[in-house]
């Protein structure tokens, strides 16, 4: 869990110094949530959670250019929240599938679910449903920021469905990337220098 | 000696990024409504480029460079760590192409990119010293960090989405 927590801040530290890179390769979709989902079987066993991953059941794998570890912390944040808010004994469903070039990733609970107002202010860094010394849940509140921030740079987005007492689904789409060195020194047309100095 | 061209390292900026070295670097970039701010410091020969889609950061999430006032920000504070002076830097501002064409009246994103860079190198007594920005195509840049200078070319044609020429796909999105 240290570990974990430590990737947000680092995952965050990234981002907001300009020096998160994208790695695009083929991502074995099935492999990425499977190592989200062990990551986090402790944490689940200890409230009773049971998470499935229905998309795996056709047995075929799902492979999709994205950067393979950001998807991951994507995961491992939208599943431990899930976890976190779940009741006991919970269930929790990850799925996966490609539509439109897209990736559409949901994770579902049953747990305790949103009002209309905490949903505003989920994605605000440092923002807990419960706050202040008789807090009942772990973390910091940096996790949705993070995911959010993540999406965003993988040119996604990210929706919430949620009713309080309900459960919630966070539903992430990403766009393809491109897999491959993207620097390119061709210029097609006119060529503008703009020089050491002075406007040209 | 002066490296060969081939030589020097060559970096891609992607949206969202900072980009600041003390060696000589070739960025490139392409930018629709999106624009970069590359700032030089002559006498140190070192500079900083970023890559931002909208102008402010409205508080919610991460303060990334994602926004203009985040990413101008980073951007002078990485050269002021490389020991550059703010007195020496000078600014050169690209993008900002009202690519997308929503003809709804409001004040299109490319040109309020472009303004909260204006505004904010003001503020930080930060010369512009060349501009290529707004009108209605993309535009791809490439920057040497040692010379300042910058080469950059048009994309597409007037009134459409920018193309990429190096052969990769479009970019569904079109803030990039």
């Amino acid at each position: 869990m240290l570990d974990f927590q430590l990737r947000n801040v680092f995952a965050a530290a990234e981002l907001e110094a300009g020096e998160a890179a994208p790695a695009i390769t083929w991502v074995d979709l099935g492999s990425v949530l499977c190592d989200a989902v062990d990551s986090l079987k402790h944490f689940a066993d200890s409230k009773s959670v049971k998470i499935t991953l229905p998309f795996l059941q056709s047995g075929d794998s799902i492979v999709f250019p994205t950067d393979g570890e950001k998807l991951r912390v994507i995961a491992v944040n939208l599943i431990d929240n899930a976890i976190e808010y779940s009741h006991t004994g919970g269930l929790v469903e990850v799925h996966a599938e490609i539509r439109d070039d897209t990736l559409i990733l949901a994770v579902k609970d049953e747990g305790i679910g949103l009002s209309d107002e905490n949903r505003s202010h989920i994605f605000e860094r440092f923002h807990q449903l419960d706050s202040g010394t008789m807090r009942q849940h772990h973390g910091q509140g940096l996790g949705l920021s993070v995911v959010k921030a993540l999406v965003e740079f993988l040119d996604g987005w990210i929706k919430v469905e949620s009713a309080l007492g309900q459960g919630s689904c966070f539903t992430v789409g990403l766009s393809k990337g491109t897999v491959g060195e993207a620097f390119g020194d061709s210029f097609g047309g006119d060529l503008l220098i703009f020089g050491d100095g002075e406007e040209s | 000696m002066e490296p060969r061209p081939d030589d020097v390292p060559k970096h891609f900026l992607n949206p969202c990024m900072i980009f600041v070295h003390r060696q000589e670097h070739l960025v490139s970039t392409v930018l629709g409504s999106c624009v970069s701010v590359c700032l030089w410091d002559p006498r140190m020969a070192s500079g900083g480029i970023n890559h931002y889609m909208l102008p402010l950061w409205n508080g919610e999430g991460l303060a990334t460079p994602k926004y203009g006032n985040i990413a101008i920000d980073v951007l002078i504070r990485k050269m002021l760590e490389l020991g550059c002076s703010k007195e020496r830097l000078l600014a050169k501002v690209f993008g900002g192409g009202n690519v997308l064409n929503a003809g709804n009246g409001l004040f299109p994103i490319g040109d309020r990119n472009v303004a909260i860079a204006q505004d904010l190198l003001l503020q930080h007594g930060i010369r512009i010293a060349a501009a290529d920005t707004g009108g209605t195509r993309g535009r791809k840049i490439l920057f040497n960090t040692r010379t300042g200078v910058i080469l950059m070319g048009k994309l597409g044609i007037e009134g459409t989405q920018p193309a990429l020429p190096d052969g990769r796909p479009k970019n569904p999105n079109p803030f990039i």
